[in-house]
């Protein structure tokens, strides 16, 4: 059965899949941080090469650490989807 | 801070940790929450989180006094002091230049030297949907719909809760302040349909949106005199396809996002391209808009009560009072006009019976009048002047410059945001129970490469959400 809506729009609850316990919910969560970190660490650099002032007297530290992540991440090849992918899609916009 | 950035997503993780860390603690979960959202808010402009706190108090206690208030006629006066307050403060910011400079003309127009002073007043961000909240606050406690909440706190959260603060959906207070005021509950969080519902919107967003307004709208749009008939006319079917995905995607988010942190909001969108008439498509586009101008504005004025001239007529007035909750500018009264027009032709030739063709080439028909009817208006929506909106138009027909920016990676964009709409209605729905039954860590790890895939696939920088400036 498709999930309902009338015209204010309400789901139908029974529509939207298995509700995670609390436990799911933080494992996923972890899961997830963790393959961000692994693939995603070149955005994460980037984003701590813009971090405010008032971070400055740890962002010296937060930016080598996460620049040497990065580079670990690129030398063993995890790095290197997220690369291929906008690559990709750069070639084919032209 | 936009959703689809690196800052939001830590904001985010710290912030689903440290709320479900304090589950068995209502009180400090509400604060918690209420000061992430004016965190979340500040982080535009931190001067305007003292008028989202003004707004907020000023319901809190107008919903209070119209309770405790005896007589129907004082409580009636109460509703119109706190609704003419709350309209007050969103005619200041959103309208007040708008006026000065039609009064300028008006006097220049009849020989008057004289010039009234412009304030060049910035409009805060997210100020008509947390309006709009406010006033359907106290409009459903003056109707006994639901009880003033003695908590400030739960009203505090109720406007400024991050995932709809900025862009809505216009959350009514009898769906949200229950939600609020309950314990939630750690066993039953749909976190996969959020993530699921989060990646559409972040696909939507990063990918089709924002694609589509870098490779053709904001070119054709800037300039329509430059570029062919035919890049005009995809720019046209684009900006429908954007605007759909940018806005769709922006509701898609804030209602998974919702749903992780443990509250439930309706559906803002459903298939809105797939109308065979202007009244359905109103039914499916901007959901949380139509119901509240249909309940607070249209079925106030008499709604279709008082015969069909007056219905036509409360039909026009709604629609172009919606164009200008839109923005100060005759292309949303006109884009409003329009609307309202098709509305009140539709009831003439349908009356209240609701336009269902039950054969498939009708219901085609209709489908293909609705849409570009929609794509019509949606010109002078986005264009910067009428007189933009009619050059676009007028070369549309002639122009007979080369076609530039028609690719095909922009065709296929737009399809891909057409195609939203025809795969069946729960496929959404249907992905969450899928991923809902792998286990929880490979869910982690699913959502979280998709999440690298999609933000690998989008350009570089994120541009603002189209609803950000309403």
């Amino acid at each position: 059965m498709a999930a309902q809506t009338d015209v204010r729009g309400h789901f139908d609850e029974r529509e939207l899949g298995r509700p995670l316990r609390l436990g799911q919910a933080v494992r996923l969560m972890l899961a997830g941080i963790v393959v961000l970190l692994v693939s995603g660490s070149g955005p994460l650099r980037d984003f701590m090469t813009y971090l405010p002032l008032w971070m400055a007297p740890v962002d010296v530290w937060l930016m080598d650490a996460t620049a040497a992540w990065h580079d670990w991440m690129v030398a063993i090849g995890a790095a290197e989807p997220y690369r291929w992918i906008h690559d990709g899609v750069q070639a084919l916009i032209g | 801070m936009l959703f689809p950035t690196l800052e939001f997503l830590l904001f985010f993780i710290g912030v689903f940790f440290v709320s479900w860390g304090l589950r068995r603690w209502l009180e400090p979960r509400k604060l918690f929450l209420t000061l992430a959202s004016y965190g979340f808010y500040a982080a535009w402009d931190w001067r305007f989180c003292f008028l989202l706190l003004g707004s907020s108090l000023f319901n809190w206690g107008a919903a209070l006094a119209i309770e405790r208030a005896g007589p129907e006629r004082a409580r009636r006066w109460l509703l119109g002091i706190a609704v003419a307050g709350n309209l007050a403060v969103l005619g200041f910011f959103k309208y007040y230049d708008f006026f000065i400079e039609q009064l300028n003309d008006l006097f220049l127009g009849l020989g008057l030297e004289r010039e009234l002073p412009y304030m060049a007043v910035i409009l805060p961000v997210g100020i008509s949907f947390f309006t709009f909240q406010g006033i359907s606050y106290v409009i459903d406690v003056y109707r006994r719909d639901i009880t003033a909440s003695r908590s400030v706190l739960d009203i505090l959260l109720y406007i400024s809760f991050f995932p709809q603060l900025v862009a809505g959906p216009i959350v009514r207070a009898a769906t949200l302040i229950p939600q609020i005021r309950a314990r939630p509950d750690p066993d039953a969080i749909l976190m996969s349909w959020g993530l699921v519902l989060t990646l559409v919107g972040l696909f939507k967003k990063l990918i089709v949106a924002n694609y589509l307004a870098t490779q053709i709208v904001d070119e054709v749009f800037f300039d329509p005199s430059y570029y062919s008939g035919w890049d005009l006319l995809v720019g046209a079917y684009a900006y429908a396809v954007q605007i759909y995905c940018d806005f769709s995607g922006y509701s898609d988010m804030a209602i998974g996002l919702a749903a992780m942190l443990g509250y439930r909001f309706d559906r803002n969108f459903d298939q809105p391209y797939r109308s065979a008439s202007i009244r359905e498509f109103w039914r499916r586009w901007h959901i949380s808009l139509s119901s509240w101008l249909r309940d607070y504005l249209y079925i106030p004025l008499g709604g279709s009560r008082q015969g069909p001239w007056r219905t036509r007529r409360n039909l026009m007035l709604t629609m172009v009072l919606g164009g200008i909750w839109h923005g100060a500018a005759w292309t949303f009264v006109i884009w409003g006009v329009m609307h309202g027009l098709a509305l009140a032709v539709e009831n003439m030739v349908t009356g209240r019976r609701q336009l269902r063709p039950r054969s498939a080439v009708l219901r085609a028909a209709g489908i293909l009048y609705a849409f570009h009817f929609v794509v019509l208006t949606f010109v002078f929506f986005r264009a910067e002047s009428l007189d933009y909106a009619l050059l676009y138009l007028e070369s549309l027909f002639t122009s007979d410059l080369p076609t530039m920016l028609t690719t095909p990676f922009v065709l296929g964009l737009t399809a891909i945001g057409l195609a939203f709409h025809f795969v069946p209605r729960d496929t959404v729905e249907r992905t969450g129970a899928a991923l809902s039954r792998l286990p929880a860590a490979a869910q982690g790890v699913l959502v979280a490469a998709v999440l690298v895939a999609i933000s690998a696939m989008g350009p570089e920088g994120v541009a603002p959400f189209i609803y950000f400036q309403f």
